[in-house]
């Protein structure tokens, strides 16, 4: 514009970008709206985090599972929903499962603790796993803890919405709907970049550690002081005939077991984010992880403990926790409260787990990502700076998991935890080849502790798969291997690309250029679409310029003729092409190539494209242009060029002059 | 349409049939000695047979008339001018012709230049 001012004045600045009139999409439009202003990537923000917060922002994974895993281990014991079980015998079982359990806990968190020294920068399974083991081991881990990461979001959400419709009974049967919802809440929230900041975390986490600690002293008080605890009714009918001794009966505990290992996911969460902890991030990481062990522990046993002496009998609509609070507070005023206090903070803390994996799983499946065994779209920052695709991804999954299987969490927890072992073991024996290759201080106890880790995880996740795998832990033992193996293909498949692409790039940019150049303009009629493009070619300087007219209509062939021959462009002869078949595409391909396949020629096409400014005009036009470029863009040396047509705006006059202000002004033969 | 006997019908059918051989018999005539258009060298005579499959239209603006056409039988295409000229009848897009004449060089493609025309019945079919 400032080349056409009348004065003659020296140079001007650039123009301050809010005065160009350069409209921004749609889409860029709503995103803004539903997610808030984008974010600057220097606004990636690395907040510290204290102790206290890191516990409620780490941790929630793993407390939140203590409100569904005794009571699966309950459910397996008296065999609802399955074949077996041992009926009220059951409650003899629940406390040594869980102390068992417990027992892993321990040897978990202590070879966590080596983990967390080793790798304060950032030391989820997947790393530890590459780094000691190689890629493939750190693909079966990456991808197990992808799997858990789904499974974490339907378990949780759905025992969210348990814990809501044990306390009002009206939701049970929209639990799929709400379920469905409150993914996509925490979906949307993730994607606007809702921080891992404090707060919003430590609040939910607390008041479930409060209520969870309050119901068990409350329960222990109770039960030892106060005259005992009384049995909460339950349907005697349905635990008759209920009897598994022998062999069965030894499946039937390992089963229950491997039931409790949902208890244990979440536990990695601490040595995944050892960077956000104030310095010495270590040495503050390990206190919290410990904490959080401790917390864990107790909350496991005295919930199961409390179920135990109670005769808590799951049933469809009432959680275990929900009936032992119920049991615990009483039906005065005060324990109605508390009772409701317990089950609005389990419902927050397992929506806020499930929020945990939200966080997690765009990070992982970054990491293979970057290692390029993943499509490349799930290392992009989105709008707010969070990683949108694999955000988008697992809220899919998640919600179809969920619908599936009807947010059952009975249904869910066979296939859960298997996938969460399985990287607990590779990445505590990627800790065991680590302190055998370095040989730090100290590595003989080191190797000891993940050595006594893998053995341990190891065995909990055979026995997971073999007691689960009836139960739908099958999906999982299949769905990896063939993950993993789709993985490795996709690898190849980005490496080879990369080598061909990178395969001498320099020599490649400074190879000789082609001896000749022909430009094409694809006319259809001589319009203000064409009259845009043929202004535009005659900016360049080829050895060949031409316009074509492909000829469906011989007719409409002959006017476009007549016009031309009266157009003063001496050096833009029109060619005409018959094409019999209507195959405009093929006709214009066969054109390029009769000057392509010299191995001499550059063919430049430049097609006329009007833009439209909306869907209901995109809709009105089959997009000719579109087509064609993606016919030609097969054929090597064959360039396209679209030149806009901006519909709208001219309507509006603004671009009318600039069209004028070229060759066609004056002529009579473009009106028409 | 009384006018017409049966006998005059057949008479005008015989004719046309007539008419139609007669065109095919010259047509084939003209096809004798023809080379592929694969074939033809710079600086050669040749005698090529093809379909005009492209029509090139230069504006008025340089005052030089002139008609270009691409002349294309299935073995390739060759540019074809005629100088002096802006149309002629029976040349356009579709129609077959045979060109006779020597082989040059138009803007680095083989051409030939004011070459001996004749125009091909429709109903005779190209050699190559």
């Amino acid at each position: 514009m400032t080349a056409t001012s009348e004065k003659p004045s020296g140079p001007t600045p650039l123009p301050p970008v809010s005065k160009l009139d350069i409209p921004e999409s749609r889409r860029f439009r709503l995103k803004n709206k539903m997610l808030g202003q984008p974010l600057n990537t220097d606004q990636l923000e690395h907040e510290r985090l204290t102790n206290t917060t890191a516990l409620a922002v780490f941790s929630s994974d793993a407390l939140s599972s203590t409100a569904y895993a005794s009571e699966e281990i309950i459910r397996t014991l008296l065999g609802i929903g399955a074949v077996g079980g041992i009926g009220l015998l059951a409650f003899n079982y629940v406390m040594p499962i869980t102390i068992a359990m417990v027992a892993v806990l321990v040897i978990l968190i202590f070879s966590y603790r080596q983990t967390i020294k080793a790798y304060p920068s950032a030391g989820g399974a997947y790393i530890v796993t590459k780094d000691n083991l190689g890629l493939l081991p750190a693909q079966v881990a990456g991808v197990a803890l992808l799997t858990d990461y789904i499974l974490t979001v339907s378990v949780s959400v759905s025992a969210g919405v348990a814990a809501l419709y044990s306390v009002f009974h009206g939701v049970y049967p929209y639990r799929v709907p709400i379920a469905v919802l409150f993914i996509a809440i925490i979906a949307w929230g993730n994607l606007r970049g809702v921080k891992e900041s404090g707060k919003l975390f430590a609040i939910p986490t607390y008041a479930f550690l409060v209520s969870m600690i309050l119901m068990i002293i409350v329960g222990i008080v109770k039960a030892t002081v106060g005259g005992g605890l009384h049995d909460v009714p339950y349907d005697p009918v349905q635990l008759e005939a209920l009897q598994t001794t022998g062999v069965a009966g030894i499946f039937l505990l390992l089963h229950a077991f491997a039931s409790g290992g949902a208890a244990m996911t979440g536990v990695e969460a601490i040595s995944n984010g050892v960077p956000a902890f104030k310095a010495p991030e270590w040495q503050n990481a390990r206190k919290t992880l410990m904490v959080m062990g401790g917390f864990l522990g107790f909350m496991f046993l005295g919930i199961s403990w409390l179920a135990t002496s109670m005769h808590v009998v799951p049933s469809e609509e009432k959680t275990v926790l929900s009936q032992i609070a119920r049991g615990v507070y009483g039906d005065a005023m005060l324990g109605k409260g508390l009772f409701i206090f317990t089950q609005a903070a389990t419902m927050l803390i397992l929506v806020l787990a499930a929020n945990t994996a939200f966080a997690d799983f765009p990070r992982l499946a970054s990491f293979h990502a970057d290692d390029a065994f993943m499509p490349k779209q799930l290392t992009k920052r989105g709008h707010r700076l969070v990683f949108s695709n694999g955000i988008l991804a697992l809220a899919v999954v998640a919600a179809l998991m969920v619908v599936l299987l009807g947010a059952d969490v009975s249904k869910l927890i066979p296939l859960y935890a298997i996938g969460v072992f399985t990287s607990f073991t590779l990445s505590q024996a990627g800790m065991g080849r680590r302190h055998i290759r370095l040989k730090e201080q100290g590595w003989k106890l080191g190797l000891f502790v993940n050595g006594l880790g893998a053995v341990a995880t190891g065995v909990v996740t055979l026995v997971i798969g073999a007691t689960k795998f009836m139960h739908g832990a099958w999906v999982i033992v299949l769905l990896v291997p063939i993950m993993v193996y789709l993985l490795v293909r996709l690898n190849h498949q980005y490496e080879s690309e990369k080598e061909e692409l990178n395969d001498d790039a320099q020599q490649a940019a400074t190879a000789p250029i082609m001896r000749r150049h022909v430009v094409m303009v694809l006319i259809d009629r001589l319009d203000r679409t064409s009259a845009r493009a043929i202004q535009y070619a005659r900016t360049l300087t080829p050895d060949d310029l031409r316009a074509v007219h492909i000829a469906i209509d011989e007719h409409h062939a002959d006017e476009l003729v007549e016009q031309w021959v009266d157009l003063p462009l001496s050096t833009l002869p029109l060619e005409i092409r018959e094409c019999p078949d209507r195959r405009i595409n093929r006709t214009v391909l066969e054109l390029c190539s009769e000057f392509a396949n010299d191995g001499k020629t550059e063919v430049s096409v430049l097609i006329p494209r009007r833009v439209y400014r909306s869907a209901w005009h995109k809709l009105l036009h089959d997009r000719t242009a579109d087509s064609i470029s993606r016919t030609l863009s097969d054929v090597p040396h064959v360039n396209v060029t679209f030149v806009p047509y901006h519909l709208t705006r001219s309507a509006k006059g603004q671009h009318v002059a600039n069209v004028e202000h070229g060759a066609v002004s004056g002529t009579s033969g473009i009106h028409n | 349409m009384a006018l017409f006997s049966r006998g005059t019908k057949l008479a005008e059918a015989q004719r046309v049939a007539d008419v139609a051989s007669e065109f095919e018999r010259l047509g084939n005539r003209a096809l004798h000695d023809v080379t592929p258009i694969s074939e033809t060298a710079w600086r050669t005579h040749v005698r090529v047979a093809g379909r005009v499959k492209g029509v090139r239209v230069q504006p008025w603006a340089e005052k030089i008339a002139s008609l270009e056409v691409t002349l294309a039988d299935s073995t390739g295409g060759i540019t074809v001018v005629f100088l002096g000229r802006r149309t002629i009848g029976g040349i356009h897009l579709g129609s077959h012709l045979v060109v006779e004449g020597m082989v040059a060089e138009v803007r680095h493609q083989l051409a030939m230049i004011n070459p001996a025309y004749q125009l091909l019945p429709s109903q005779v079919a190209l050699p190559n």
